[in-house]
């Protein structure tokens, strides 16, 4: 009796434990919101929400300060896109390699050098691209400067692979073997079977490999600070060769760059910024959740 | 009217690595019959029957030698063309295996793979097949609808549907009732002995029964060996053999 009562204590000290940790975790997410809200409120007491989302100059200690992050958004989605557009197809042409083509003792070396990139620290990429990326940009293409939203595209592409490369293999090797038979047995090479079933069966979890992609090229800070150039001119919308060929500021490198030096109006805009940049990350994770759920269906 | 032969096996061998799975095997698989394969589990008729469309490539550690002559060649030869073969000699699973995609692109999917296009002959053939396949009436309204929304006993003849759109000459079937109820079970029973006008037929299966339901000829596997190979009917009534008599009897296996 006097046993059994100390396992049931045991029992529901641990289940007090494990609910602490999932409290704890939650509040952390849940106060960090709440954290920057209450930072960024200042801001629309000054300004409204419109012409700050589509406020084109941004020119906070100026003596009628102005706060448009139009300019940074796009330049966060400019380089984005550029970096999906080069890191999704090497990206998933890779997991196939790994997952069909390679032998065993290849695929793993593979996978463990991809694994070392994910590791590497965002700085060491920034390093990397202010090094050697921007001097080849500034080369091949004749500019004065090398920093620019392509370079900037360009390490972030290199940044999505790891997500793009492992998350794809997974999904391509969960693929059963039952349907990749029945596809061969009906006279299907192994292209068309690669093409047709597998990547047609794995289609989810490609899906979400490349939105995680997205959302990290999206939220990264630090790499992208070094090469971007950090112009505040607004992008040249009509001439987007020339655009991703010159300086610009995405919204996490607008925070990084005046944080320190920032304060009152002014700091509550970088936080809003911080805000938008939240709301972009969250929908784009509401659509992987969506995503998914179709998958296991 | 003389009977061809579908496949002729002579003197074949094939190794798992050092494990030799099927030992001299000579078998004459005759056109337009039902060829049943049947033995306790791991006797080798599965993997003999993937031997005919070369589904053991699969397997790195699998070593073949003999011959198996299929129109008037070697298929076990380096030289084949596998693709061309695969088309010619069509299977159908244990377990249902529609792609995650319509019915309608299930059934195109080996034409549209050899390159044919042309929607009006696609269409055609997704009805023809699945007529066939006696599944027309039960999907004719809903081609466009996931696969995977059918019953496991309409996805295996969706599965055959798929085979015959490639106009095969044999049909192999690995077990394809075996994960299915005894009503499914019936319809594909039924199917096959429609089938048989337009395609040579081989079915593995457990099922001492099935066999003598649907099939021609036996063949009777035992330890990589086939021990006999007759007519089902003899086979079953007065087998030759006392290890077939044991086992048909229910005596082992």
């Amino acid at each position: 009796m006097n046993a059994l009562t100390h396992k049931k204590r045991i029992d529901s000290g641990f289940k007090k434990v494990v609910f602490s940790c999932t409290t704890i975790t939650l509040i952390s997410l849940f106060s960090i919101i709440f954290f920057i809200l209450i930072q960024a409120m200042p801001l629309f007491k000054e300004v409204n929400i419109v012409s700050f989302i589509f406020g084109t100059a941004w020119y906070p200690l100026a003596e009628s300060p102005q706060f448009g992050i139009a300019g940074f958004i796009v330049c966060s989605l400019l380089t984005t896109i550029m970096a999906v557009i080069i890191g999704i197809p090497i990206g998933l042409y890779t997991a196939i390699y790994i997952a069909e083509i390679a032998s065993k003792k290849i695929s793993n070396f593979v996978l463990f050098v991809i694994e070392i990139l994910a590791a590497i620290p965002s700085v060491i990429y920034g390093f990397f691209g202010i090094k050697l990326i921007a001097p080849i940009i500034a080369n091949v293409f004749e500019l004065s400067i090398g920093t620019t939203l392509f370079t900037a595209s360009i390490i972030l592409s290199f940044m999505v692979l790891p997500t793009v490369v492992s998350l794809s293999t997974s999904a391509l090797k969960a693929v059963p073997n039952s349907v990749v038979e029945g596809s061969l047995a009906l006279g299907a090479t192994k292209i068309q079977t690669i093409f047709k079933t597998k990547i047609s069966y794995a289609k989810s979890g490609i899906l979400a490999s490349f939105l995680l992609g997205i959302g990290r090229a999206l939220g990264e800070t630090m790499a992208v600070v070094l090469v971007i150039g950090n112009s505040i001119a607004f992008p040249n919308l009509t001439n987007l060769f020339a655009t991703y060929f010159s300086g610009g500021r995405t919204l996490t490198t607008n925070i990084v760059t005046e944080l320190a030096y920032s304060s009152g109006t002014h700091r509550a805009a970088l936080f809003a910024t911080g805000v938008v940049l939240f709301v972009f990350v969250s929908v784009l994770n509401l659509v992987i959740m969506q995503v998914k759920k179709k998958g296991v269906k | 009217m003389k009977i061809k032969n579908a496949f002729q096996v002579k003197n074949f061998n094939l190794y798992y690595g050092d494990f030799q799975a099927l030992k001299n095997i000579n078998l004459e698989i005759k056109e337009n019959k039902v060829t049943a394969l049947i033995g306790p589990s791991g006797c080798g008729k599965s993997t003999f029957l993937r031997t005919l469309n070369r589904m053991n490539d699969l397997i790195n550690s699998v070593k073949v030698d003999g011959e198996i002559i299929f129109q008037d060649e070697n298929i076990l030869s380096k030289e084949i063309d596998v693709i061309g073969l695969r088309t010619k000699v069509g299977m159908v699973f244990q377990k249902p295996n529609p792609f995650p995609m319509s019915i309608y692109e299930n059934i195109v999917y080996g034409p549209k793979c050899k390159g044919i296009k042309d929607k009006k002959y696609l269409d055609e053939l997704v009805k023809t097949s699945l007529k066939q396949a006696a599944l027309w009436e039960e999907v004719c309204d809903r081609l466009h609808k996931s696969a995977l929304s059918l019953s496991g006993g309409q996805q295996q003849r969706l599965c055959i549907a798929r085979t015959i759109a490639m106009k095969p000459e044999v049909i192999l079937m690995d077990e394809p009732t075996s994960a299915l109820d005894p009503i499914a079970t019936k319809k594909i029973e039924d199917l096959i002995e429609n089938l048989k006008q337009h395609f040579t037929i081989l079915i593995v299966t457990h099922s001492m029964q099935q066999a003598s339901r649907i099939s021609d000829e036996t063949a009777f596997f035992l330890l990589g060996e086939v021990i006999e190979f007759s007519k089902t009917l003899e086979l079953f009534s007065t087998p030759k053999c006392k290890k077939t008599e044991d086992y048909i009897t229910g005596r082992f296996g």
